[in-house]
């Protein structure tokens, strides 16, 4: 400690023996009256003198932009390409060694809340819950109350068999809602099929394309090999 | 050495050698400028006979500090050589004058209490911020050697000081 102190102290004493800058200038002025030829400020030259503090100045502003924005927007849900970004930061709020547990506690309150709002939006949105959300509603079962009307009313069936899914439960929730499931299911397998069966006719419409296009570029012209065979 | 190539010498090194002089006036600043750009003319006289092989930070040290052995026999004609070589411009009250923060003037008699080399090399690396690179080939010793010499030399002026 008193190693750095000492080197601090004499570094400010070093600080006050700078030259002034009017002084660096007239010495300048006056060594060119004698022929000294200043150099020129060249733009180039600087930015490259300058270029890794540049570039690290930019890819800092660039992560600490991007993290804020993961961190910040309620835009970001989980199958947004900054949500890692998001889940990073608050691994890290989470480990964080805060000494006092009153901050701690409301760190971890405010993530729940965060994680009860993602819940809300992708439910308003009728789109899959991760299993994180899943394990959250299971491990807090008042917030399940509170999202219980919204389940209510918007979920779709497909929302909750994905949601399911998601967790490993699928083959539990089929068990228990047997009609759901094959119905779902049924209407899968029907979609997939129609899928597979318009991707064929496009297939066969483009191979008559092409033969057709073939047999006609025959008839129009001979090929060149044979043409450049023939005996005159 | 064409005279062209001077900016580049006057810019990377204005500075430092300013600092140098500033310390061995007491501090006093008017004096400090008045040396700093005698001996930037006397360097860009000279600069047509500078070698580079020799060194550019031992070239440019010896013509300041060659200046102000010459302005120290000016201004004390009776003085032997030794107290030439050893010069300060000015005399301790000035320095008490000038330096009026009692740690700094504490901090500078525990500098001159170490060997002359030690208190050189700490002088020059810490008040005037040459870097040890450039120290190294004014002292003529590798910069590892001289940065482990700098520790051990803060390390006793932190031990003279508790």
């Amino acid at each position: 400690m008193m190693y750095w102190f000492l080197k601090r102290q004499l570094r400010d004493m070093g600080r006050q023996a700078k030259a002034r800058p009017e002084f660096v200038d007239a010495l300048r002025s006056t060594l060119a009256m004698k022929g000294y030829v200043p150099t020129r400020f060249s733009l180039r030259g600087w930015f490259l003198r300058h270029l890794v503090g540049f570039g690290s100045a930019l890819a800092m502003m660039a992560v600490g932009t991007t993290g804020a924005y993961a961190y910040v927007s309620e835009a970001v849900l989980p199958d947004h390409p900054l949500y890692p970004v998001r889940e990073a930061i608050e691994r890290l709020e989470e480990h964080a060694p805060i000494p006092v547990a009153r901050v701690k506690a409301k760190l971890r309150a405010n993530v729940a809340q965060r994680r009860v709002r993602e819940i809300q939006t992708l439910l308003k949105r009728h789109r899959p819950l991760k299993p994180k959300h899943v394990k959250f509603l299971k491990n807090h079962p008042a917030m399940q109350a509170t999202l219980a009307p919204l389940l209510d009313a918007t979920t779709t069936r497909t929302t909750l068999i994905e949601s399911a899914r998601s967790t490993k439960k699928f083959d539990l929730y089929i068990e228990r809602n047997p009609e759901r499931g094959t119905l779902n299911v049924e209407r899968k397998k029907e979609k997939a099929e129609e899928r597979v069966r318009r991707m064929q006719e496009r297939m066969e419409r483009r191979r008559e394309k092409r033969m057709k296009k073939d047999l006609s570029r025959q008839k129009q012209t001979p090929r060149r090999s044979i043409q450049k065979t023939i005996p005159r | 050495m064409e005279k062209s190539q001077f900016s580049w010498f006057y810019e990377r090194y204005v500075q430092r050698i300013h600092a140098f002089v500033y310390f061995r006036v007491g501090g006093n600043r008017a004096v400090a400028e008045d040396l700093t750009q005698e001996i930037f003319l006397k360097a860009f006289e000279a600069f047509e006979r500078y070698d580079p092989a020799r060194g550019e930070v031992a070239w440019l040290y010896t013509i300041a500090r060659n200046h102000l052995i010459n302005q120290h026999a000016k201004m004390h004609p009776d003085a032997s050589l030794e107290e030439v070589e050893g010069s300060r411009l000015a005399s301790a009250d000035a320095r008490e004058r000038v330096m009026s923060d009692d740690d700094c003037q504490r901090l500078l008699k525990t500098i001159d209490a170490l060997t002359e080399e030690d208190a050189r090399l700490v002088r020059m690396k810490y008040l005037e911020g040459w870097s040890f690179d450039e120290l190294a080939e004014l002292f003529g010793k590798r910069s590892d050697c001289l940065r482990v010499q700098a520790r051990r030399a803060i390390k006793k002026i932190r031990d003279m000081l508790l």
